[in-house]
């Protein structure tokens, strides 16, 4: 099969640095061009990666690079909508980040640019590619643990805000600058936008959607940035299935604006840990792991070293034969709204303390 | 629990004994393991019968674990607790729903010293709640409750408390199920044993909160005593009311 002709845009996602690996090492791929945001990732780029042209134009990329098949879309989430409606118009399939985008306008907008043009669009929610996930999946098919009552996940990080700053701000994560409730000085944008993969997760595994949420947001841990950074979900599925989300950035970080060893004050920097409860039995996953452990450089504190992350082999390898061999990927605009439409209903519930039907 | 009432009555008799702490005559202490059609004795539970209403003294808060991560917080080792995520699982055989949920609202209070001001219940069929709840301070909780464990699985708990300085817990990090003070391999399979306490060594943990309790009241002077006992019916009032509505509704505030 021949390589698909690739190229990655903005730069600004807290996934760009995975792309540096992913897009060098993939046979299915020719990385041919980049395209940064600002001067500030651009160095960044040209620091960690040789013998790929980086752009600071997407006009001047394109022209450039017109063999150009596929980008990466790694940009806020406020800058999804333009760079989509600008792949439709050149026929440029798109592997976007996992917000699209909140607004459900132009969410349909989206979807309807990308049905228009029959560009594959991918949306990366990498945990569909997991170890753990396709045992979880196997055990849940083959009826291990029955019928499933309940169900609860975490997708608990530090906070990204500091190397990646548009995440702390309402409209470039969120996309509008809304309070979380009447009084409450923060905005929407930050903890549960960061976290779709557990509400994905769990419509993948119960293969039900969701009747209603109740969500409540804590007070911040960290005082000075202006979106939530705590946050509890409850509710239940269709089919009765109960289920908690936290999708809570409640791991301590320390402020570092290029992200790397010494970055975590909890020694745990991210955890997804997935329960399961079935009238035969319960199933407890905890999807990154084994695990190494150190003290040392730089702060000496006791760390969690995460040891291998595969899950982009399988998006790449699904993205390619989407495109080659003209699939819709199974992670598209038409399965992922309603786990945004389900974060939308998280943020109305804490802002009316009321149960939201969907 | 493997042991019958009368051993824990032995047991706490050679402790009162041990520290020439005199159990008055004019009233009971009752031992429950888990067998008496008792809300809050199912449990197993140390009380005392007062006017004929029983009063319990929440044994679990006797359990080290507990006490620690209750000190963690009182002498502000974690400042300003955010969050709290509790969790409990059992196999049901002797513990229901509603136990579950009365001992992790009390420990969830208790611990953080605040009080439960309000509760989003989601509950399956009385077998599984995943609760989300207000306390006093602002601060949030979760508390998952379920008793879907095979028969005979031992129960699965976590605590964890997360602030603005520091997080405290009940578990390891980067482990999602409890680990255990002895681990025997033998032809068998796996025995665990977790021992706690040197001078009731023998009995279970749970057991032994019931002892350290009945004698952590019994050691007290009369006039504190019934302090206590005004205190934990009161508590036991609210956390009956509170854990009588996540069962009385599949889903409600």
């Amino acid at each position: 099969m021949k390589p698909i002709k690739i190229a990655i845009l903005s730069l600004t996602h807290g996934h760009t640095r995975k792309y540096y690996q992913t897009l060098r090492d993939s046979p299915k791929l020719d990385w041919v061009a980049a395209c940064g945001e600002n001067r500030n990732v651009i160095d960044l780029f040209e620091r960690s990666v040789s013998g790929v042209p980086c752009y600071d134009n997407e006009e001047e990329m394109f022209r450039k690079h017109p063999d150009i098949e596929a980008v990466v879309l790694a940009s806020a989430n406020s800058e999804h909508k333009r760079q989509t409606e600008m792949c439709t118009k050149r026929g440029i399939h798109v592997l976007s980040m996992k917000i699209p985008t909140f607004d459900p306008k132009e969410y349909d907008e989206m979807i309807r640019l990308v049905d228009q043009s029959g560009i594959v669009f991918q949306i990366e929610l990498e945990m569909h590619y997991n170890p753990v996930i396709y045992r979880i999946r196997k055990l849940v098919e083959s009826n291990t643990i029955g019928r499933i009552y309940a169900f609860q996940a975490t997708n608990i990080t530090l906070s990204p805000v500091w190397a990646f700053p548009w995440q702390g701000v309402p409209e470039l994560s969120y996309g509008k600058r809304i309070p979380i409730s009447s009084g409450d000085s923060r905005f929407r944008g930050g903890a549960l936008c960061d976290h779709p993969h557990i509400f994905d997760m769990l419509r993948w595994l119960t293969k039900s959607d969701f009747d209603f949420v109740h969500a409540e947001a804590g007070p911040n841990i960290r005082t000075d940035i202006e979106v939530e950074d705590v946050i509890l979900v409850a509710g239940k599925m269709k089919n009765g299935t109960t289920f908690l989300l936290d999708p809570s950035w409640s791991r301590l970080e320390e402020r570092l604006t290029v992200p790397g060893a010494g970055w975590e004050i909890f020694p745990k920097r991210m955890e997804v840990n997935i329960t399961l409860h079935g009238e035969k039995g319960v199933l407890s996953a905890d999807c990154f792991g084994p695990n190494v452990y150190h003290n040392g450089v730089p702060n000496d504190r006791y760390t969690v070293q995460y040891t291998y992350f595969d899950e982009w082999i399988g998006m790449i390898d699904e993205f390619v034969d989407c495109i080659r061999c003209k699939k819709q990927p199974k992670i598209n605009l038409h399965w992922h709204r309603q786990n945004i439409d389900a974060m939308n209903a998280c943020y109305e519930s804490v802002a009316t303390k009321k149960s939201v039907f969907l | 629990m493997n042991s019958d009432k009368s051993d824990l009555q032995e047991y706490f008799r050679n402790l009162a004994k041990k520290y020439t702490v005199t159990v008055p005559k004019t009233w009971r202490l009752n031992f429950y393991t888990g067998t008496e059609n008792n809300f809050c004795s199912v449990w197993g539970m140390s009380g005392v019968v007062q006017e004929q209403e029983f009063v319990p003294f929440f044994p679990w808060r006797y359990e080290r674990r507990f006490f620690e991560l209750k000190q963690i917080v009182e002498t502000k080792t974690i400042e300003n607790v955010v969050l709290c995520r509790f969790s409990h699982i059992a196999d049901g055989s002797v513990i229901n729903l509603q136990s579950i949920l009365y001992r992790e609202f009390d420990l969830l209070e208790w611990i953080t010293n605040t009080k439960i001001i309000s509760c989003f219940f989601s509950v399956y069929e009385n077998r599984f709640a995943n609760v989300l709840v207000r306390l006093s301070d602002g601060s949030i909780a979760s508390v998952e409750a379920g008793t879907t464990l095979p028969s005979g699985q031992k129960t699965l708990d976590r605590h964890e408390l997360i602030a603005r300085r520091g997080v405290t817990s009940d578990r390891v990090v980067d482990t999602h199920i409890p680990q255990y003070s002895v681990y025997l391999f033998d032809k068998t399979g796996v025995q665990t044993y977790t021992d706690t306490d040197a001078e009731l060594f023998g009995l279970e943990i749970d057991e032994t909160n019931i002892v350290r309790a009945a004698f952590d009241f019994a050691k007290q002077p009369e006039s504190k005593r019934q302090e206590i006992i005004v205190s934990f019916l009161e508590q036991n009032r609210h956390l009956v009311t509170l854990t009588k509505q996540a069962l009385s509704s599949e889903t409600q505030q």
